[in-house]
């Protein structure tokens, strides 16, 4: 790992952000502040000093949470802006879902730069080829599909396992998990355009390569609160897995899309 | 749909107003299975479309707003009125 790559990694934290105020309460709010040229996603950006107050008050524990939710963030914003420009990639079929998903992501990022302010990372340098292992990404759809899936997969782990670390903000909490939930949305359309089922069972990464297995390692817990629920109630071991998503670690999270940032 | 989206702007409120982090955690497991639901069924009724996730934040209802919608489906009174709200919840 270089030098620049390590200044990066330590100033992150595990959990996307998830984030904010729904669109209408935003543009009700961008209004009454008298801004009504700005895009939601824009708007969002403005209203997050106002809504989360300075960045320089925020813990360092959140704005360590934050800034590596915005790291996920920015790499996911531009594989959607790379795959949505590419020539012949995304069939017409489906463009409407990925320049959706663009949106969002892109959304996310100015979110999250909002509230970090002057705290917020600088962007990494990414590679979506990981070192040539996807030489094809933005040429070949089922490539492209293939790490989208990766990525929103990874990024509900990532989010859900910094919730707790978010507890000290009720307002800032909040919009991760609403930044959560859309993670999730997005991995289950994708999941599904991809044939597979919308949600994980055990630690399956389907028809995904095995570089991606690290994805879905924990994913086949069933024990829940002190309760294992595989065979309970007569339950299936399937069933017990599919029915709760599972954190990942900051670290793990790392270690996933480390093989995506050059520096 | 309607069920599958309010469970999920349900848990995505009551989330701040939970003071267990165990809580918390289990809450975040569950809830991502109901957005994943809630994508699902959108997706079958307008295919391919944003509406999937037609924000890029889900909405968070308190519960007493979520009970107002629920109570439409469900017969047996719930009364939320001894429920934290999310404004008294201070960072």
């Amino acid at each position: 790992m270089n030098e620049t790559k390590k200044t990066i990694m330590s100033g992150l934290e595990p959990a996307v952000g998830e984030k904010l105020i729904s669109r209408r309460d935003v543009l009700l709010r961008a209004g009454k502040l008298g801004i009504v040229a700005l895009s939601a996603p824009l708007a969002v950006g403005v209203l997050a000093k106002d809504t989360f107050g300075q960045s320089s008050e925020l813990p360092q524990q959140i704005v360590d949470v934050l800034n590596f939710a915005l790291t996920l963030e920015e790499l996911e914003s531009e594989f959607y802006n790379l795959g949505s420009r590419a020539r012949n990639l995304i069939p017409r079929e489906t463009s409407k879902v990925f320049e959706t998903l663009r949106d969002h992501e892109e959304a996310h990022v100015k979110l999250l730069r909002g509230v970090l302010g002057n705290k917020a990372v600088v962007k990494p340098q990414f590679d979506f080829t990981a070192g040539g292992t996807f030489p094809d990404v933005f040429t070949n759809y089922q490539t492209f599909l293939a790490l989208s899936q990766a990525f929103e997969d990874t990024g509900v782990r990532a989010y859900k396992g910094q919730a707790t670390n978010l507890m000290a903000n009720g307002q800032i909490l909040q919009t991760a998990l609403q930044i959560h939930s859309v993670e999730a949305r997005h991995a289950a359309m994708i999941r599904w355009i991809r044939g597979e089922k919308e949600w994980i069972t055990g630690n399956s990464r389907g028809t995904l390569p095995a570089a991606a297995q690290a994805i879905y390692n924990g994913e086949e817990n069933t024990v829940q609160g002190g309760i294992d629920f595989a065979g309970a109630g007569g339950t299936p071991v399937g069933a017990a897995s599919q029915t709760f998503d599972e954190p990942l670690t900051r670290a793990e999270v790392l270690s996933i899309v480390s093989l995506f940032i050059k520096s | 749909m309607t069920f599958a989206d309010l469970a999920t702007s349900a848990y995505n409120g009551a989330g701040r107003l939970l003071v267990d982090p165990v809580n918390l955690a289990i809450s975040g497991k569950i809830v991502s299975i109901e957005a994943r639901h809630a994508a699902v069924i959108r997706d079958l009724i307008r295919p391919r479309s944003n509406y999937f996730a037609p924000e890029a934040l889900d909405p968070a209802r308190e519960p007493a707003d979520v009970l107002k919608i629920a109570s439409q489906f469900v017969t047996t009174p719930i009364n939320a009125s001894r429920l934290p709200k999310g404004t008294e919840v201070k960072p």
